[in-house]
């Protein structure tokens, strides 16, 4: 390999696994649909002003457009319904509603009140898993989106998935950033762990924001164990638990696999396999984790979505996570 | 449903599911504010679906998509930048400007480093980079997305690894 060659091998692996550390919020599709409908309503508010405005002075105009605002409903507050389906996933229902985002609402963008930030769990196998939470944070600076995912992580029963459950019964006193690190204080009267593990949960959920992964907790400083070793190997990111979905349903799985090989599966309340499909994950071989995306499209009712492996040694299931959801 | 009769409501959520995860990506590695990725996607989405009568192709789509967020990264490096000169804030390293620390292949503090050093590089060279060696396009696409020629995306591309080599090679 020339040096000109190993310097571009080189630059390709930093750039993937840097990206790999970029998280990415599971209802942006809500968010999106929020914009298009705030986009729909300036215009229509923008048409119903200059229609008026052709008749009338100036400041006519400007009146009635606020009392148009007041008292009319624009004819479209919502997007019209969507169909998402690949011609490959399996049909199991009509095709033509759209695929929801969780249940919280969609913050605009740029609105800065609230957040869609990773709050981390653990859950069988004494791993962590990640769910996204809509919350307060504050100003939205940096050090204001982690006191407020800290917050959530240890407020009892946070955890959508029964899952899962948080191993600190704490407050956040503080949380200050400077560079690379952030300096977390907790009351006085929280039991610190003694344990290499359990101060994992903290650090995943301190290190989400870009930039920072360093944490001071007391006299100790922490840093994220090797995700291979610390993070489930399977997790289901879309739907999240509780989740409310359109009958398009997007599912996201992420995780590692034996020769990247994972498996989705849904059954329906009576527990009737209505899709089984296989999807590739990251590898073991390649030390980072991967995500697989795939839609299918379900009748109302209320289902149970699982990601899990099947073992290479004698064929069961492994890894497994779940989460319910419900199809209107 | 064929792909050309989708309509612009439909063409948004399968562009979406096909490709704002990688998008995301690719936004948060040209930014300087990787923080603000989303948002810059999210509205090349909404211009997309505005625009969707005149493309109504899923891969002009992408390409169009592509070019939105080389565009407004672009953009907002350069508000950025002028913003920097008026505030002549004293910052303490901006976290922004380095990666979370994960395990991987090369160590986690000279990759911070080098994603360092590819933040500091100038606009045109970060874009030609990352086009080429994280998206993987061909010198004709990487041009495409960034609007100019191929003997201006080699020159980029030449000047830009040039730049990062000492950090690349840091240890070897």
């Amino acid at each position: 390999v020339s040096g000109a060659n190993r310097t571009e091998d080189l630059l390709r692996r930093v750039l993937h696994e840097e990206a790999e550390t970029i998280e990415v919020a599971p209802d942006a599709l809500g968010t999106i649909r929020s914009g298009l409908a705030r986009n729909r309503r300036r215009r229509w508010l923008a048409k119903g002003g200059t229609m008026i405005g052709l008749g009338m002075a100036t400041a006519g105009a400007l009146a009635a457009v606020a009392i148009g605002t007041a008292t009319c409903a624009p004819p479209a507050q919502h997007p019209a319904p969507i169909g998402a389906v690949p011609s490959s996933s399996p049909a199991v229902g009509p095709t033509s509603s759209m695929q929801a985002s969780p249940a919280e609402p969609p913050a605009t963008s740029g609105g800065g009140a609230t957040a869609n930030l990773a709050v981390y769990y653990f859950g069988p196998g004494n791993r962590l898993f990640r769910e996204f939470h809509r919350i307060p944070a504050g100003d939205g600076s940096p050090a204001a989106k982690i006191r407020a995912a800290l917050t959530e992580m240890m407020r009892p029963g946070s955890a959508r998935d029964p899952d899962y459950h948080s191993v600190w019964d704490c407050q956040v006193r503080g949380v200050t950033v400077a560079g690379r690190q952030v300096t977390v204080s907790l009351a006085s009267t929280c039991p610190m762990p003694a344990d290499l593990i359990r101060p994992q949960q903290l650090v995943w959920t301190a290190t989400q924001i870009p930039g920072i992964d360093t944490v001071v907790l007391g006299s100790q400083q922490l840093h994220r164990m090797s995700s291979m070793d610390i993070l489930a190997p399977i997790w289901i990111i879309d739907p999240q638990q509780k989740a409310v979905t359109g009958r398009a349903v997007t599912v996201t799985i992420d995780g590692t696999a034996f020769e990247a090989a994972a498996v989705v599966r849904i059954r329906d309340i009576g527990g009737k396999v209505v899709v089984q499909r296989s999807v590739h994950v990251g590898s073991p071989a390649v030390p980072n984790r991967a995500s697989a995306t795939l839609t299918v499209t379900l009748a109302p009712g209320r289902y149970t979505v699982e990601g899990f492996v099947f073992s290479a040694r004698d064929g069961s299931v492994q890894n497994l996570d779940n989460h319910q959801f419900t199809v209107r | 449903m064929t792909d050309d009769l989708w309509d612009a409501d439909e063409a948004l959520t399968r562009l979406f599911n096909a490709h704002y995860r990688p998008l995301v990506r690719l936004a948060a590695l040209l930014l300087a504010d990787p923080g603000s990725a989303e948002e810059l996607v999210q509205d090349a989405y909404l211009r997309l679906h505005q625009r969707w009568h005149r493309l109504r192709d899923p891969d002009r789509a992408l390409a169009y998509l592509r070019t939105s967020v080389v565009n407004g990264a672009r953009s907002r490096q350069r508000r950025r930048a002028v913003a920097d000169r008026y505030t002549a804030a004293v910052r303490h390293a901006p976290a922004a400007e380095e990666p979370s620390a994960e395990a991987g292949a090369l160590g986690a503090l000279r990759r911070a480093e080098v994603v360092a050093a590819l933040r500091r590089l100038p606009s045109r060279q970060r874009e030609a980079l990352v086009l080429r060696y994280y998206a993987d396009h061909s010198e004709a696409e990487v041009a495409e997305a960034m609007g100019i020629s191929r003997g201006a995306v080699k020159s980029h591309t030449a000047r830009g690894l040039a730049a990062l080599r000492p950090y690349l090679e840091a240890g070897r």
